[in-house]
């Protein structure tokens, strides 16, 4: 691996860890608020709400924290993937509908921001190093010589 | 260089391996936060039902002069034909599906409309207000509005059409009046 991609491959580590353990935390703390919010995306049955306000922001905190220590990377990436994907999905979906709707993204607090196309360009901008780290760690696994921690054992 | 069929194996392997480990990542994580909650003195409970709690909720931000008007009280006003009822959310929603004999103020439209509505509903008249739900701010916002402009008897429909459509209630579709 050349220094330079290297380089790039850290830094898009540790901006998506640090973003997913930042956007984690309020949301630990407040799980009441962001079950309101969560349910104000009219998507989840009424029922998981709770589920999924108490369990999203320990899933964000736990890949967050696994990308900035670079253990288990890829499956982290691949986390981050499958969450941003399905909150720009959410976005996306009540932006079209014509909800105006509170993000959830790093604030539970009730004058956090409105939800526009900034906030789900931003969502998708994420998608770049997810992807940057997928392929390489892809990229890895097909390597008999790379880290054999990413390695299938036989 | 690997051998294709080789490489399309350890690929497999190598995919089968980490997407179980990102599930694994998931799970202990899920585990983490219902073992905190638990420790937690103000826990939350999981299970709660949101839309009840929600509709709840909207009971106690409502506005000054502003009454709160539930399900079972909903249908017996809207059986009653001399009360009003209004849609306050966007037109496009509420021609996509309102409660029947709505009639549609948008709360974006309100400063033109609601001085021309106000002129044809006697002070006393009984108005009930609904939008999306109880998470939306529509219907409070404008019931506040008719309760500032002098009419006495105006009520929210906290559980709005969603919990309407839920009951099994008619909507009607179209521009209506």
């Amino acid at each position: 691996m050349s220094g330079r991609l290297g380089f790039v491959l850290f830094l898009a580590r540790m901006a998506l860890g640090f973003v997913f353990v930042y956007a984690s935390v309020d949301k630990i703390f407040n799980p009441s608020d962001f079950a309101r919010i969560i349910y104000a995306y009219k998507i989840l049955p009424a029922s998981w709400v709770g589920m999924a306000a108490l369990g999203l922001p320990w899933v964000e905190l736990a890949i967050g924290v696994l990308l900035l220590v670079g253990r288990l990377v890829w499956p982290s990436a691949l986390v981050a993937g499958v969450l941003l994907l399905g909150f720009s999905g959410a976005m996306g979906y009540n932006l079209a509908r014509g909800f105006d709707f509170q993000c959830g993204c790093f604030s539970t607090a009730r004058d956090a921001q409105a939800v526009g196309l900034l906030t789900l360009a931003r969502d998708l901008a994420l998608l770049a190093p997810v992807f940057l780290l997928l392929i390489e760690g892809l990229r890895q696994g097909l390597n008999p010589s790379a880290d054999p921690d990413r390695l299938p054992r036989s | 260089m690997i051998p294709e069929r080789l490489a399309r194996v350890t690929m497999q392997a190598f995919l089968i391996r980490q997407v179980l480990i990102s599930l694994l990542i998931v799970a202990l994580a899920l585990a983490a936060g219902l073992a905190v909650n638990r420790a937690r003195s103000d826990r939350f409970d999981p299970f709660m039902d949101w839309r009840a709690a929600e509709v709840e909720a909207g009971y106690r931000r409502l506005p000054q002069g502003v009454l709160g008007v539930s399900f079972g009280e909903m249908v017996r006003l809207y059986r009653r034909p001399d009360v009003w009822l209004v849609d306050a959310r966007p037109k496009e929603f509420y021609q996509a599906g309102h409660i029947p004999g709505a009639r549609s103020v948008p709360l974006g439209e309100a400063e033109k409309d609601l001085p021309a509505l106000l002129e044809k509903i006697p002070r006393s008249q009984q108005v009930v207000v609904y939008c999306e739900g109880s998470t939306c701010e529509d219907s409070f916002r404008l019931a506040g509005l008719m309760a500032a402009r002098g009419l006495t008897r105006v009520a929210v429909y906290v559980g709005g059409i969603e919990e309407w459509e839920s009951r099994g209630m008619p909507i009607a579709q179209g521009a209506g009046g």
